[in-house]
């Protein structure tokens, strides 16, 4: 047994035992009453459709007989053009976003992921980096909170 | 009728209700452009603007927010596929990849003419069908939903291009993603896991902002080689070349007659008819054209179709409150509250105790399609110079805009958070070769199609032939049979055909 499709094989594993996590968390729901279906009904339901969509994901990626190279090398093209660096970047400064834009306030959060990201991230010169994450986190500033009334959290500038 | 149009466009052009629905469309769409806040959160924002108005002035101006939200929303799906909300994710899927092969003005084009001669035809049909077609909203109960959401969840299979196992499971994921929060029906927690953020579900702006917005950024910034070509995007630099042009009308204007006509009749049924409205009408052209393969790549078709649709269901929504004084959707609810504080309670007597009010309305509905069309198509020059500026530059500003828009959602940043695992969840999907569209499909629909199937077997005390029994049931559901079938019926008809040929030559 060899493996057409790396993607599919896996992928169609992860999603095989989600959908079998799906259905035991929807087994201690109530299914069925003598009214009619219960909380668990329908996501019962759709965790069957899960697993047997992703089985046959699985078993297409699966060949007896082995790949030819051709695709294999086309995968490591795919593969070499990746940029780890700015897309772990992305994640990271993203998630420190979100988790601190509460406590530590609108303005100083989105200055910092802008310069961050304007700077180390996209490599722009500090003018430009200044000058762009400025100019659009005042009008946003402005826009948002003067025009439209909506509640920025300030965090930890007291105004 | 006649007099009463006249009798209308004499409110609606009123000099004073001119000016209000103008800066009703211009507010409207300023706000709708802003990723999150759709139609719902700008007329909520913007309903005290109306209290100093007469009422036939506020409900001009309430509609011309909504038209213009609804376009607002089209200009950053088409050119950072940023949907504003669940409506206008489908344009996403041809509307961006024309922006990305520098034909961001035609998409926006053919938007807004569309969705102008949608309109036009959504408030003549409104004019002249709104009583008999009132009652077709009176016969759809939860067995008649439960059909016309699985006639719904069908198109799942349409919206993908490529495995449709594949499509298959995004739209159980995205059922299940629906799952989230409490139960509709008892309101009992499910999948929470203990989190007072999750309580109400997944919000749908977040997870559309999340898997096509922050999904597209990640995709971005990994890839240099997708960077690199959309940095090479030129727009053309004079308006006549960049809005459609003869051939591209040719092929749009069928695609705009079905999306307005499928458009109108869903937005008549309340609950979920007007958010599958734009779904339905890209996955009925995918399905009828003789090239569907180019869908998904830049077909204007694609962007013309579901953009009408919209439209077109915002004149068939009225209908249901005008008529009945039943708003079809969140949107009616709120306009529907404005008529109430001015004392009007729209409904059956609506047409004969405020006849100004509702002709003033129906005929303001085709001044705002007019005057969004005059406003926009100007200005296309204007935002497809956006399409040309640094991805490196505009990345982080989008995410910015998507951050505060999630956060505005219910000032919770858990929304921030969980529209950026989204965002990873989009790019891995990517990666895997999975497509995003059947799993906002199936998430739009989940809880309706739950609640109405649930409800239909409780009342038959849980005997399913309650959706055979039911004539409108039976019907969806067997057109949703052959819209199944009828691909693998035609596969195996043209896997006989060459057999036959043989066995002719043989003979």
């Amino acid at each position: 047994m060899f493996v057409k499709s790396w993607k599919d094989f896996l992928s169609g594993l992860f999603f095989f035992f989600f959908g079998f996590f799906l259905a035991f968390k929807s087994t201690r729901l109530s299914i069925w009453s003598r009214f009619g279906p219960y909380e668990g009904f329908f996501p019962l339901l759709i965790a069957v459709i899960i697993i047997w969509s992703s089985l046959i994901i699985v078993t297409k990626s699966l060949s007896l007989r082995r790949t030819q190279r051709k695709e294999n090398i086309l995968e490591k093209q795919e593969k070499e053009e990746v940029s780890v660096f700015k897309l772990s970047s992305y994640i990271i400064l993203m998630i420190l976003y979100g988790l601190l834009i509460e406590g530590v306030g609108f303005l100083i959060t989105s200055a910092l992921f802008l310069i961050l990201v304007l700077k180390y991230v996209e490599r722009q010169n500090w003018k430009m980096t200044i000058l762009v994450g400025l100019t659009s986190i005042v009008i946003s500033y402005l826009l948002f909170v003067y025009f439209l009334g909506v509640l920025l959290p300030r965090g930890l500038i007291k105004w | 009728m006649i007099e009463n149009l006249i009798m209308g466009f004499e409110i609606s052009l009123s000099f004073h209700n001119v000016i209000i629905c103008f800066i009703g469309c211009v507010l409207g769409q300023v706000i709708g452009v802003l990723p999150g806040l759709g139609p719902t959160a700008t007329i909520a924002m913007l309903l005290t603007l109306t209290y100093k108005l007469n009422v036939t002035s506020a409900i001009i101006m309430l509609s011309g927010i909504y038209y213009g939200a609804q376009y607002g929303g089209t200009i950053t799906s088409v050119l950072f596929k940023i949907p504003g909300e669940a409506s206008a994710v489908v344009t996403i899927f041809d509307g961006y990849q024309m922006a990305l092969k520098g034909r961001a003005g035609k998409a926006l084009g053919i938007a807004a003419f569309g969705s102008f001669i949608a309109g036009t035809l959504g408030t003549i049909a409104l004019s002249l069908l709104a009583p008999p077609l009132s009652n077709l909203a009176l016969m759809f109960g939860p067995t008649e939903y439960t059909s016309l959401m699985v006639l719904g969840l069908t198109l799942v299979i349409f919206l993908g291009s490529g495995s449709i196992t594949k499509a298959i499971l995004m739209g159980a994921l995205g059922l299940a993603l629906g799952t989230i929060g409490m139960d509709p029906l008892t309101a009992f927690e499910r999948f929470t896991f203990g989190s007072q953020s999750l309580m109400e579900g997944i919000n749908v702006a977040v997870l559309a902002m999340g898997l096509f917005g922050i999904g597209e950024i990640l995709y971005m910034a990994e890839s240099a080689k997708a960077r690199s070509s959309r940095d090479a995007v030129k727009c053309p630099s004079k308006l006549r070349q960049l809005l459609p042009n003869l051939y591209d009308w040719k092929i749009s204007i069928k695609p705009i007659s079905r999306g307005s006509v499928i458009g109108f009749l869903l937005g008549i049924l309340p609950g979920g008819g007007a958010m599958i409205a734009s779904f339905a009408a890209y996955a009925v052209e995918k399905r009828i054209s003789h090239n569907p393969e180019k869908f998904g790549k830049g077909a204007i078709e694609g962007v013309a179709s579901p953009e009408s649709a919209n439209n077109a269901a915002v004149s068939g929504a009225f209908i249901p409150l005008l008529t009945l004084g039943i708003p079809s959707n969140v949107v009616m609810a709120l306009l529907m509250g404005a008529f109430m504080l001015h004392g009007v309670t729209p409904g059956p007597f609506i047409m004969a105790k405020h006849s100004d009010i509702f002709w003033g309305l129906i005929t303001s509905m085709y001044v705002g399609n007019v005057i969004l069309v005059i406003l926009n198509v100007p200005l296309i020059k204007f935002f497809v110079k956006i399409m040309e500026a640094p991805y490196a530059m505009l990345s982080p500003l989008i995410v910015m805009i998507c951050v505060i828009g999630a956060y505005s959602l219910n000032y919770n940043p858990a929304d921030v958070i969980i529209m950026f695992i989204f965002g990873v969840v989009g790019y891995l999907l990517r990666k895997f070769d999975y497509e995003a569209a059947p799993l906002m499909l199936a998430f739009v629909i989940g809880g309706i199609f739950e609640k109405s199937i649930r409800q239909s077997l409780v009342l038959s005390n849980g005997n399913p032939m309650v959706f055979i029994t039911h004539p409108i049931s039976a019907a969806l559901l067997g057109v949703a049979f052959i819209v199944v079938v009828s691909p693998i019926f035609l596969r195996l008809l043209k896997r006989r055909r060459p057999i036959s040929k043989f066995k002719e030559i043989i003979k």
